[in-house]
């Protein structure tokens, strides 16, 4: 900025016409432009204790979790919010309770057999029984979405249910399970034609799902599947 | 006793206020200013100095949240009064009220990301930098979960920005001098 203006003030005496004036002034007021955001940049860099954004990732990848919380938490003043209940949520509520059917219904509706009783286990025990961990579950997530790509770029388009279908019904509800976190988180695009269905892997994460859309798995449904597959297999042979 | 009758004149108010800022009633929690005025009359920030006065005790304290223009707490007007916790907390304070280790950690990497990059940082480069620390999908489930509570906001260019949240319950200053220290 010096140079520039020292370059404007050296030749201002060989300006003669009008027109070169106004460009000189011109040039002068864009150099005042770029040391006021120089000086905007200054002050908000030493109001915010400013650090480069590589110490910062260097810093943070010596530092375990446990030091990375403590210094969160001492700069964190939580927000207090407490929840009661409204009379509106009490009239949707009561709306809510008096159009449920019973659990024995809905049971027989969604056809699943008789229920195991339930019972509270957390995810720690969970995790020392070998039955799930965290690291598990996003294995699978990346396997699923490896396999979903995989078809995609030998197939072409792939039809949702074909895809989920597995010969056992829990690891169909797996399937589906994995596969509605990576619709959410925008890795697999979900596209409805008509009553089908169809999955599109995504290469990266595009931009995430806002939209709600349940699916419903019955074991009728998968059964009715089973048989098509069948078919489909013995059509083949 | 003139202390005594300014005390009781309020007591009425301070209940007010108190459901005002601490009852959730949509879904951002404390109270406009125009609430506050509406329900408290002209003297609410005496009401509000009071109360201060008793919440002091507990730890706790009303602050004053400014919106800025590329971060709106809410539609329409642009300041909110919310209590928060007076002092610094510690971990095992924060897993008393449900935070987990590792979304604390990730949400100062994340933060402190944002803050050294001016304010606004590539979800991506976040993710990547989280990712290094928890793992591809970790880091997805932690962002998104930073979204979803207002301590980041996502931009329609794929930017990250720090969400209201962030700016309320953070001492942003502290952090980055924290963070520089170590």
């Amino acid at each position: 900025m010096e140079r520039s203006l020292k370059t404007l003030e050296k030749n201002l005496a060989s300006f003669k016409s009008k027109n070169e004036q106004c460009i000189d002034s011109e040039a002068l007021n864009e150099i005042t432009k770029v040391i006021m955001l120089q000086d905007n940049q200054l002050r908000f860099q030493s109001s915010r204790f400013f650090i480069d954004p590589e110490t910062i990732r260097f810093k943070f990848r010596k530092l375990s979790k446990e030091k990375l919380a403590e210094v969160f938490v001492s700069s964190w003043h939580p927000i207090l919010g407490l929840e009661q209940l409204t009379s509106q949520g009490f009239l949707s509520a009561f709306d809510y309770w008096h159009e449920l059917l019973p659990i024995s219904e809905r049971l027989r509706r969604l056809d699943i057999g008789k229920p195991n009783k339930a019972q509270d286990i957390d995810l720690e025990r969970l995790n020392k029984m070998g039955i799930a961990s965290e690291e598990e579950f996003f294995n699978k997530l990346e396997r699923l979405w490896k396999e979903l790509k995989e078809i995609h770029s030998a197939q072409g388009k792939i039809e949702y249910w074909r895809f989920i279908f597995d010969n056992k019904f829990s690891t169909t509800i797996d399937r589906a399970h994995l596969l509605s976190f990576l619709i959410t988180n925008g890795y697999v695009g979900l596209i409805g034609k008509g009553k089908d269905l169809f999955l599109i892997p995504n290469n990266k994460k595009e931009k995430q799902n806002r939209l709600s859309y349940p699916i419903s798995i019955s074991k009728k449904d998968w059964s009715q599947w089973q048989s098509l597959e069948r078919k489909a297999t013995l059509a083949g042979n | 006793m003139a202390k005594s009758r300014e005390k009781s004149y309020f007591s009425g108010k301070l209940k007010k206020a108190v459901r005002l800022l601490m009852y959730k009633r949509g879904r951002i929690p404390g109270a406009k200013e125009w609430e506050l005025k509406e329900k408290l009359g002209a003297d609410y920030k005496k009401v509000i100095a009071q109360l201060n006065e008793l919440l002091d005790d507990l730890g706790l304290e009303v602050k004053e949240i400014i919106e800025s223009s590329t971060n709106n707490l809410d539609s329409g007007e642009n300041t909110r009064f919310v209590v928060t916790l007076k002092y610094e907390s510690s971990i095992d304070e924060a897993k008393m009220i449900g935070w987990r280790i590792d979304n604390l950690a990730g949400l100062a990497i994340t933060i402190s990301l944002i803050m050294s990059k001016q304010g606004k940082a590539p979800m991506e480069e976040v993710e990547n930098i989280l990712a290094e620390k928890f793992g591809k999908w970790k880091a997805m489930t932690l962002l998104e979960t930073f979204t979803r509570n207002a301590y980041v906001m996502e931009e329609e260019s794929g930017l990250l920005t720090l969400g209201w949240r962030a700016k309320a319950e953070v001492d942003l200053k502290k952090l980055m001098k924290i963070t520089a220290k170590i």
